[in-house]
């Protein structure tokens, strides 16, 4: 009799615990695929990378304390999109070595991302109105700054824990945050009253 | 934070959640079953520790009937006294086999639920 009230009470316990984590994964599931859009540009990549993400959350962090599973969940979201990037940059080299050109170099193709600015997106969409202009800015972005941008500005992340889900120094994520509002400043201008 | 800034950050925070909140049918269904696919990892890790343990009890009471039956008398022993047979027809003796059963069931509705 006790075996089966602790079995009964292990069991209601099991499944609270599966509701609170679906309905954690619930609340950010669609951020996360937007997020991860911006930086694949593809849906169906940015649907594997969440994907993924999910999977890796709920096996490392699910007995986690609740109030931690945001920043890790955009933490374990950052690296995935980290590996995605230099996936592409992999596959980019391989095919540019078959081709017969030199490899680019050896830099560490998610710590050159900062410096890589896409070109012109909102002088392109000049007569767009402002909302796609942004849109289009945010896309623009580098990615470390974007992903700043989004979890302190968007996900409301403190910069202790935008910090932690980039694992990068607070300074850093200071940094970022503010040259992406530079750059977003620059970028929309025109759409400024 | 300047104005431009916060004028930035709303305008970009307003623009994002419409963007979630557009996001097409077909789209929300796959990822809900990326979601109740991840679960599935939550639901698993906690189901494999019942087979594993029916595994266990019953090696224990398969090994207990051994020890038993090795150490029975010969069938030309004295006959089992009365409180032996009271014992032997007791139903407490039983309430592991129900434990069994239940365990077999309750197996049966995590399979089924």
């Amino acid at each position: 009799m006790t075996g089966a009230m602790t079995t009964d009470w292990e069991s209601e316990r099991d499944r609270d615990s599966i509701r609170r984590l679906d309905d954690f994964l619930r609340s950010v599931e669609r951020r996360a695929l937007t997020v991860a859009e911006f930086s694949t540009r593809d849906r169906e990549e940015a649907l594997d990378v969440v994907q993924d993400v999910m999977t890796a959350f709920v096996r490392r962090y699910r007995d986690k304390p609740a109030e931690q599973w945001r920043p890790l969940f955009y933490r374990a979201l950052d690296n995935r999109i980290k590996d995605w990037h230099r996936r592409r940059q992999a596959r980019f080299r391989w095919f540019g070595l078959k081709l017969g050109r030199r490899p680019e170099d050896t830099v560490d193709p998610v710590e050159a991302l900062p410096e890589q600015r896409r070109p012109d997106p909102v002088r392109a969409g000049h007569s767009a109105e402002s909302g796609q202009a942004l849109e289009r800015a945010i896309g623009a972005l580098p990615e470390r700054q974007r992903q700043a941008f989004l979890l302190r500005t968007w996900e409301g992340l403190s910069v202790a824990e935008t910090a932690a889900a980039m694992a990068v120094s607070e300074g850093s994520v200071k940094t970022h945050l503010s040259r992406a509002m530079g750059t977003l400043r620059e970028l929309l201008q025109e759409f400024e009253p | 934070m300047k104005e431009t800034e916060k004028r930035i950050a709303e305008q970009a925070r307003a623009l994002l959640e419409r963007k979630v909140e557009n996001i097409d049918a077909a789209t929300r269904s796959r990822l809900n079953r990326i979601r109740q696919q991840a679960l599935e990892h939550a639901r698993g890790r906690r189901r494999q520790w019942l087979p594993a343990g029916l595994v266990a009890a019953t090696a224990a009471l398969v090994l207990t009937l051994a020890v038993v039956l090795r150490t029975s008398p010969p069938p030309d022993a004295e006959p089992a006294p009365l409180e032996d047979l009271d014992l032997l027809a007791s139903s407490e003796s039983l309430d592991m086999l129900a434990d069994l059963e239940f365990y077999v069931w309750l197996e049966g509705e995590l399979e089924k639920g």
